[in-house]
């Protein structure tokens, strides 16, 4: 589904090096969990994916088509979620979903489903009529979740879906997940509650400087790892080395 | 250092992007063209206007009324802070992104105006410059100044935008503190067009009844105070003027005090007021307005329908442009101004319109040259209009939304570009119809005039557009600086200065030179103007893919 191939981004005319030779490979079909410290690449990596950022060295391709010499199909193919989902506070909610829906070709009884379901999942019915400024963090998390998800991408990527969100909400969060994997649908997302990518991920990788340091699922990392059982006590030891 | 001063200096930082220009042009040394480029076209534009101004000077001060070199341009620059300093004001106190840190500070609420004020006064001390000082070198040229006339003019420079920014503060935090949240963003653009058409029509008809009824014998023979007449309007002009023109007298003196009692009145009026009202008005803007309606399958029939990507893009420019007051005013307030500066003199001046329209009429080309005018002003306020040239730059840290989306670069373009052409339209309308009221030439000149007009405009918005998808300024925290502080937005009339003066070489010099007729003249110039903007659009098409692509990786 997405393949990485030694993805090199640096800022400052290359005195800062935020991803260094990456090499990553998701398969369809699962949820891959993208761990780091601060500061480690994630972002970088996946606004990469995206297409918000260029690479200045290796390619990504998303179902075999290079984001940047197919970005448009691509981008088709993507519902993303960044970290902070600014959105446009001059438009309702639904004003909102309706412009994703319209950009994304997504017909009009698809999305009247798609929209009403998740409404009622996130409990936004009341709120999803009024300006997007007047929306609480979560409120927005969720809005911009259901955006994604409106034209059912064949790849979901968030970026720390979960910083912000009531236990509630972050459960809700988690079901979709699963949901949409089971529908064939592949997920990446980055964070930093190892738990919940402990539990909810098929396979994980451990990005530190912009080096890809572990990948793999759970079994596979504790054989990476020294006298460990959690992912929490695995990315600690391997990110202290 | 103390809070306040703190506050200030953050404030001045953030205000003015100095810390981002520090890091790019110093530390980075990035684009080290640009402050190049804003000095070129800050001496060009604004030497042009300068020395202009700098001949009106000379021109007044060897007139009966020398004084007026210094009251006219003291009262442009008072109402040039009267009418964008409410604007700037509003913005910078009610949208202003850093509220959110700033309020929960333990500091006072004055202090925080008190540091977003000295911001905008800064920002007019610009204006005033150019303004201002041509002038003063100008009279000064014909009219000795001793060392306590040229330390008065320095201490009437710094108060100058005082007074009016420190009434205008007041009209905007008491604004802010009525105005409940639903109504707030309307009601704003309302209060804007009231004040700034109320002002033009109070000065128009007071200034053309008086000056109507005086003989220029009385004018000539000092019986008549000329600079009384004209600082009337703000009296603070003639205590200005008086203070540097009779320095070292006791008027001079005199002036110079009530002026510097009256800004102080004013500023402390200003922090008395703010300190009442200003975080009654910023609360209640902060809470949630919900109407609260409850989004079902019967709802979403009505209200969600597939629209193609091309229209959804249109919708969005306009709803996110019509629901920001700031840029409403500051994309149409020249919509507001230029019609009403052409309407009210001719106007209140009562039988002057059918003499100028006969003048019009019997003048050898008259109406082809009417016409022509018409469209140049047409395509002058397109291309004051800002909606092409700051359209990448509105969108600031929304911006990784477009660039996300599943759609051409090229229909983004066109989605901006349908929008500001009917800004410019509904920019047009209001001019033709002046023409059309003012001059009588018949329905074909008034067409002609306006479809010419919108023609011309279009290759300043599609170029502005150009430029700022090359270097959108994204990193904005209030409104107010994507389009005013926004450089992007200026590149558009020196466009249209440069094609308006080719139309004219080519009226002027060939066509009716070489006696062709009227509307072979005017073809030609559309003729013209539509190669120009063909070019324009098909380069800025091509260009966009490319620019998208690059946009964040600056």
């Amino acid at each position: 589904m997405l393949t990485i191939q030694n993805v090199s981004k640096s800022y400052q005319k290359g005195k800062v090096k935020a991803v260094d030779g990456l090499n990553l490979e998701v398969l369809p079909g699962e949820i891959f969990g993208f761990l780091g410290p601060n500061g480690s690449g994630k972002t970088t990596t996946i606004k990469m994916i995206v297409g918000l950022l260029r690479q200045d060295q290796g390619s990504i391709t998303v179902q075999g088509r290079d984001t940047l010499k197919d970005a448009l199909s691509v981008k088709q193919s993507i519902g993303y979620v960044p970290d902070n989902p600014d959105l446009y506070d001059k438009l309702t909610g639904l004003e909102y979903l309706n412009f994703i829906a319209d950009v994304y070709r997504v017909d009009s009884v698809t999305r009247r489903l798609r929209i009403l379901r998740m409404l009622e999942m996130f409990e936004l019915q009341n709120a999803v009529g009024d300006l997007i400024g007047s929306f609480s963090h979560g409120m927005k998390q969720k809005l911009a979740l259901t955006a994604a998800l409106v034209h059912d991408p064949s790849l979901l990527i968030l970026d720390e879906p979960m910083v912000g969100l009531d236990p509630r909400s972050a459960h809700l969060f988690k079901e979709l997940m699963n949901e949409h994997c089971k529908r064939g649908n592949t997920v990446f997302f980055s964070t930093h509650i190892l738990d919940v990518a402990e539990r909810l991920c098929h396979r994980v990788g451990i990005i530190k400087e912009g080096h890809l340091i572990a990948s793999g699922n759970m079994a596979e990392l504790r054989k990476d790892a020294a006298e460990t059982r959690t992912l929490e006590s695995i990315f600690l030891e391997l990110t202290e080395k | 250092m103390s809070p306040f001063f703190s506050l200030v200096r953050v404030s001045l930082l953030n205000y003015f992007g100095l810390q981002v220009m520090k890091v790019r042009y110093i530390k980075e040394k990035k684009r080290l063209w640009e402050p190049a480029v804003i000095l070129f076209a800050i001496i060009a534009g604004g030497g042009t206007f300068a020395s202009g101004l700098y001949l009106l000077g000379r021109t007044l001060a060897q007139g009966p009324a020398p004084a007026m070199a210094l009251t006219l341009p003291i009262l442009m620059v008072q109402i040039l802070a009267i009418v964008f300093g409410f604007f700037a004001l509003i913005s910078i106190f009610y949208f202003s992104t850093d509220l959110d840190l700033l309020v929960p500070l333990p500091v006072k609420e004055y202090h925080i105006l008190a540091a977003k004020f000295i911001n905008v006064t800064l920002t007019e001390y610009a204006p005033a410059l150019i303004l201002f000082v041509p002038s003063l070198i100008g009279y000064r040229q014909f009219v000795d100044l001793s060392v306590l006339g040229w330390a008065s003019a320095v201490l009437v420079f710094l108060l100058l935008p005082v007074i009016p920014l420190s009434i205008m503060g007041i009209f905007t935090v008491t604004l802010m503190r009525g105005l409940n949240r639903r109504h707030r963003d309307v009601m704003i653009v309302i209060a804007s067009l009231l004040m700034v058409g109320g002002i033009m029509y109070f000065q128009y008809t007071m200034q053309a009844s008086l000056v109507g009824e005086i003989p220029m014998e009385d004018i000539i023979n000092n019986r008549i105070d000329l600079i009384w007449l004209l600082g009337s309007f703000f009296p603070p002009s003639i205590w200005a003027t008086r203070a540097i023109a009779d320095a070292g007298s006791l008027t001079g003196f005199a002036n110079l005090l009530y002026l510097i009692i009256a800004s102080a009145v004013a500023f402390g009026s200003f922090m008395a007021v703010g300190q009442r009202v200003f975080y009654g008005g910023l609360v209640g803007g902060a809470e949630r307005d919900r109407k609260g309606q409850m989004i079902t399958a019967h709802v979403l029939e009505k209200k969600a329908v597939q629209r193609s990507p091309l229209r959804a893009l249109y919708t969005r420019e306009w709803n996110l442009f019509l629901r920001v007051p700031i840029w409403v005013m500051n994309g149409f307030l020249a919509v507001v101004i230029i019609p009403l500066m052409l309407f009210f003199p001719a106007s209140t001046a009562g039988r002057s319109i059918p003499e100028l329209a006969a003048m019009v009429h019997f003048a050898n080309n008259g109406l082809l040259l009417s016409a022509l005018a018409t469209a140049a002003i047409i395509g002058l306020l397109g291309s004051l209009n800002t909606l092409a040239s700051t359209s990448v730059s509105r969108e600031g840290r929304h911006l990784w939304i477009s660039r996300s989306l599943p759609v051409p670069a090229t229909y983004q373009v066109t989605a901006k570009l349908a929008h500001a052409g009917i800004g410019a339209l509904v920019a047009a309308v209001p001019v033709a119809m002046v023409y059309a009221i003012v001059i009588t030439p018949g329905t074909e000149y008034v067409l002609a005039a306006l479809i010419l007009g919108l023609v011309f405009s279009a290759t300043p918005q599609i170029l502005g557009l150009l430029f700022d998808m090359w270097r959108p300024l994204l990193t904005w925290t209030n409104p107010q600086h994507a389009v005013k502080n926004n450089l992007n937005a200026v590149l558009p009339m020196i466009i249209a200065g440069a094609t308006g003066f080719t139309s004219y070489l080519l009226v002027l010099r060939v066509l009716l030179p070489a006696g062709m007729g009227e509307w072979v003249v005017i073809l030609g110039v559309l003729t013209l103007q539509l190669i120009l903007a063909a070019v324009s659009l098909t380069i800025t098409l091509r260009a966009a893919p490319g620019l998208y692509n690059q946009m964040e990786d600056k």
